[in-house]
């Protein structure tokens, strides 16, 4: 396949769990993120991109979109059934990784972004915000973001002048490769998977962060409030919350939730070391989200690699094509 | 938020007897022991079990024709839910409701309803009484996917809304309206999408998972028990059983895959909820299996007592209505 294609995962369940409950998660219908995706679309065809992959989802919504443009643009369905749950997800990253499309651009949270991550290989992601509490994919206007994809895409721009290299940190258990996560992973006391999301301090006991932001909201401001770690700086940030408190900060956990945390150590996460929870009861939190049960006969240990996947910068790319002009 | 052992165990419990109860109704049911319609609630305990175990004994419930769940969950008595099935005296509304009519106010059950929707306004009346009356109690409705395209469910959604009553709305979205599918009838992906509009939150909840459920309703009970409002929660299920029993000489086309049916069934509530509890050591296989058969044993006993219990006598047919239709002469 060309390289002059790109690959769209849109997620339809993104940005509707507890925390609309619990706090104010914002909503955004999957009515909007079609529209988004016709946005989206329609800036990337302005770049002569020639060819868009979809990821069919259960909700069909790349389908208003792709009936916009179809005279204009090849437009090719993955050959998978309707994807409904994360596997499905990765599996659409690495099928559209063995097109060689040139970037992949997708609607969802942290989550979202994770499940694509385990998949796309090299392939840079464009993370467009639909989710709850997003630190990896950026509230942008589809129209810009279409256009940024297809400057990619065509070779406008190269990767080297538009994206930046993240980090993830890898999960195993029992010396066995089992997840990633994109931003930070949380060790919780809380014993169950349960409505997933993460939003209540009490239950955290420590957390790792590949970035630490001034405008991250999540578990991520936490570590923003003790130190600036950008999305391609060489660490990380680990912060321990049990035990007699040495600082306190004041962070959005969720939209709308800001809450007094005590700390009581932090430090940078170097990559290459494998850290070990001493946790046996418990949950994992990824990006945000409980994922893995804390048993008792299973040793978890994570580590930061500098290897995460490449994230198209919109705002970079647009400037480039300035000062290309100019 | 933290869960003690005692509700986990009771949450299994309470699914093992509703799984125990339908089976033992549709066996009972084909072999003629009784007539009428009844629709298995298998497959969609978690929903109804995880939702029950957030609320008091003071808060009440109002549910659909899938109505055994419901009660069961809420902790209705087996016997009596049974000898109702059966149409016998001592049955929940003495053998004159049958399966679409199990109700017990002593521990907050209005009552089911083969009316599709029409709990939905019944319960949004229960909520208004609380807050008319200065109590703490709140009201859970559930409903279908078929039953969120009724006026009367959109009518209460938005009244609840406009005075801010302590209702819970939940959507069982088993994903078919009898034989039709949810994604052909209802305009937008998740019926939870639809809180937006009228003001309320919103909550998609994976419905085969009861501590999913009864996370997400404890968030939602303390917001309508705080004054806060009512709240849209989606579970996300799916029923193993056809629509109802007693409608066999209805046709139907295929409507759903055997493949679907067998996907749904790997997600099976009672297995997840055990898989949790051996692996947290809150509990042994052996003492998840002695559960199953202690509910299995407990069904049998409602059935003997079902069928022991004598018929209403003709001339009770109008007693305890609202109103006698027939004066007595």
């Amino acid at each position: 396949m060309s390289k002059s294609s790109i690959g769209i995962i849109a997620n339809p369940a993104a940005g509707k769990d507890i925390r609309r409950l619990v706090s104010h998660g914002r909503v955004i219908s999957n009515q909007e993120k079609a529209n988004i995706l016709r946005r989206v679309f329609a800036g990337i065809i302005s770049t002569k991109t020639e060819k868009l992959v979809l990821m069919p989802d259960a909700s069909g919504l790349t389908l208003p979109g792709v009936n916009d443009i179809k005279k204009k643009i090849k437009t090719v369905f993955l050959d998978i059934p309707p994807v409904s749950h994360q596997s499905g997800t990765t599996n659409a990253a690495k099928m559209m990784k063995d097109l060689n499309v040139g970037c992949i651009v997708t609607l969802g949270g942290d989550g979202t972004n994770r499940v694509v991550a385990k998949g796309c290989g090299s392939v840079p992601i464009l993370p467009i915000s639909t989710g709850t509490n997003n630190v990896f994919p950026k509230m942008t206007e589809g129209t810009l973001a279409g256009i940024a994809a297809g400057k990619l895409a065509t070779g406008q721009v190269s990767v080297n002048d538009s994206c930046k290299k993240s980090k993830k940190i890898n999960i195993f258990i029992n010396d066995e490769f089992v997840d990633i996560a994109l931003v930070d992973v949380a060790i919780t006391n809380q014993m169950f998977l349960g409505a997933r999301a993460i939003w209540d301090p009490t239950v955290i006991d420590s957390i790792f962060l590949t970035r630490a932001e001034p405008l991250s909201i999540g578990l991520a401001s936490i570590g923003a409030k003790l130190k600036n770690v950008a999305i391609d700086d060489p660490q990380g940030l680990f912060v321990n919350f049990r035990g007699k408190p040495s600082i306190s900060v004041k962070a959005p956990l969720a939209p709308g939730k800001v809450h007094k945390i005590n700390i009581s150590s932090w430090g940078d996460m170097v990559p290459g070391k494998y850290y070990s929870i001493n946790s046996n009861q418990g949950t994992i939190g990824l990006d945000g989200e409980r994922e893995i049960e804390l048993l008792p006969k299973n040793e978890i240990k994570i580590f930061l690699d500098l290897d995460g996947p490449y994230v198209v910068d919109v705002e970079s790319v647009h400037k480039f094509i300035v000062e290309k002009r100019e | 938020m933290s869960i003690n052992k005692e509700t986990l165990i009771m949450i299994l419990t309470r699914m093992w007897i509703i799984r125990n109860f339908e089976l033992k109704v549709m066996e009972v049911h084909s072999a003629g022991e009784f007539s009428g319609a009844a629709h298995p609630y298998i497959g969609e305990e978690a929903v109804a079990v995880g939702a029950c175990a957030a609320l008091r004994d003071t808060d009440y419930i109002a549910g659909n024709h899938r109505s055994h769940g419901h009660p069961l969950a809420k902790g209705g008595s087996v016997k009596k839910a049974m000898a109702e099935l059966y149409g016998r005296v001592d049955g929940y509304c003495k053998g004159k409701g049958g399966s679409m009519h199990l109700a017990d106010f002593s521990i907050g059950i209005l009552g089911e309803s083969g009316i599709v929707a029409s709990s939905v306004p019944v319960a949004t009346g229960a909520a208004l009484s609380a807050k008319v009356q200065g109590k703490d109690f709140v009201s859970m409705v559930f409903f279908g996917d078929g039953a969120s395209n009724q006026g009367a469910c959109h009518e209460s959604m938005n009244m609840a809304s406009v005075w801010n009553l302590p209702v819970i709305f939940l959507c069982e979205n088993n994903q078919f309206a009898v034989t039709t599918s949810y994604e052909e009838t209802v305009a937008v992906d998740h019926i939870s999408d639809r809180a937006s509009a009228y003001n309320m939150p919103g909550v998609l909840v994976d419905g085969q998972d009861a501590i999913a459920m009864y996370e997400a309703t404890v968030a939602a009970v303390e917001r309508a028990r705080s004054g806060q409002g009512p709240t849209l929660i989606e579970g996300l299920t799916y029923r193993y059983e056809e629509h109802s029993l007693g409608l066999g000489r209805v046709r139907r086309g295929e409507y759903r895959t055997t493949d679907q049916i067998d996907q749904w069934r790997k997600r099976d509530p009672i297995n997840i909820h055990e898989e949790y509890l051996i692996n947290n050591n809150i509990a042994s296989r052996e003492e998840c299996d002695s559960i199953a058969s202690d509910s299995e044993k407990l069904v049998d006993e409602a059935v003997d007592f079902a069928r022991n219990s004598p018929f209403p006598e003709p001339d009770e047919l109008f007693e305890d209505m609202w109103a006698n239709p027939i004066p007595r002469p």
